[in-house]
């Protein structure tokens, strides 16, 4: 009439507190996706990154490399450019964080910091925070 | 009064029951995630391509502007000293004899002098009398290209100037 397990109190004590078997794989998946999911989110957010700031630098790279090979080969005698990075110039190489450009021209080694730069060509080809 | 299932079945259909719904739950989640990596990673692609493409129109530009409208350096160069080469007289008056020196230049020079050897280059001059060809022309293959067209007055006559980077 009666099964023999529900009245066994130590036995069904001891079943309540296990956990099955499906649930420690499900969980466990879970998991488990849940690390790959937060590893692929951080993957993307940085390659996002990269390219934002590769982009960026680009852009100011070349409006610099353009102003500097004007001066240099068409005579701008004065002007003045608003950086937003700190910048490294050395020889026709222009370089913000890990990207570069060329120009037409060259220069000694200077850094630059961001803020406005004077560009001046009298008679040599001069870069300069102001 | 009740009939009684056999535990082990009992136990046995209830795993199997969960299994097939967290089986399908799951297939149907890795497909969306994969789904949706899937065009990340494509449009990390395209953006990628844009900003060469921005770095190549960058190039170009500063490399035609200087072309046409300087004299180059030093300003009589020859093919043995020239550090920049430009071929203007004055802003897009093409000076013959600078136009003669740069075809003469062979096309690893004129590469490396315009577009400091980054991309190849195909320019062309073309007007009522002449149409003069420097440089490589693109294949079918390359799809990274950029063309940039100008008017110079060469020899007096009105000449379109079309510069294609590619690479």
């Amino acid at each position: 009439m009666f099964h023999s397990r529900q009245f066994n109190g130590e036995n069904m004590f001891t079943k309540k507190a296990q956990v099955s078997t499906e649930l420690i794989v499900a969980v466990s998946i879970l998991l488990a996706l849940l690390i790959v999911i937060l590893l692929f989110s951080a993957n993307m957010r940085m390659q996002s990154d990269i390219l934002k700031e590769k982009s960026e630098s680009v852009k100011i790279c070349y409006s610099l490399a353009s102003l500097l090979s004007k001066a240099n080969t068409q005579n701008y005698s004065v002007t003045l450019f608003q950086l937003d990075k700190n910048t490294n110039i050395s020889g026709n190489v222009i370089k913000i964080g890990d990207n570069s450009c060329n120009f037409f021209g060259s220069l000694p080694n200077i850094n630059l910091t961001e803020g406005t730069i004077e560009i001046k060509n009298k008679t040599n080809l001069e870069v300069k925070n102001v | 009064m009740f009939k009684k299932i056999p535990e082990k079945f009992e136990k046995a259909n209830k795993g199997q029951i969960v299994l097939i719904d967290f089986v399908f739950a799951l297939s149907i989640f890795l497909l969306l995630f994969g789904t949706i990596y899937f065009y990340y990673l494509n449009n990390l692609g395209t953006f990628e391509s844009e900003i060469k493409m921005r770095e190549m129109r960058s190039l170009a530009e500063m490399s035609l502007d200087t072309l046409l409208n300087s004299k180059g350096v030093p300003t009589n160069w020859s093919a043995s000293d020239v550090t920049v080469i430009g071929i203007a007289s004055n802003s897009k008056i093409i000076n013959e004899s600078k136009f003669s020196k740069m075809q003469a230049l062979g096309y690893d020079a004129l590469k490396q002098k315009l577009l400091f050897g980054k991309y190849d280059v195909l320019l062309k001059f073309k007007n009522s009398q002449e149409t003069i060809t420097l440089g490589q022309a693109p294949l079918d293959t390359n799809y990274l290209r950029v063309t940039l067209t100008a008017i110079v007055l060469k020899k007096g006559v009105n000449t379109n100037v079309e510069f294609t980077v590619y690479e």
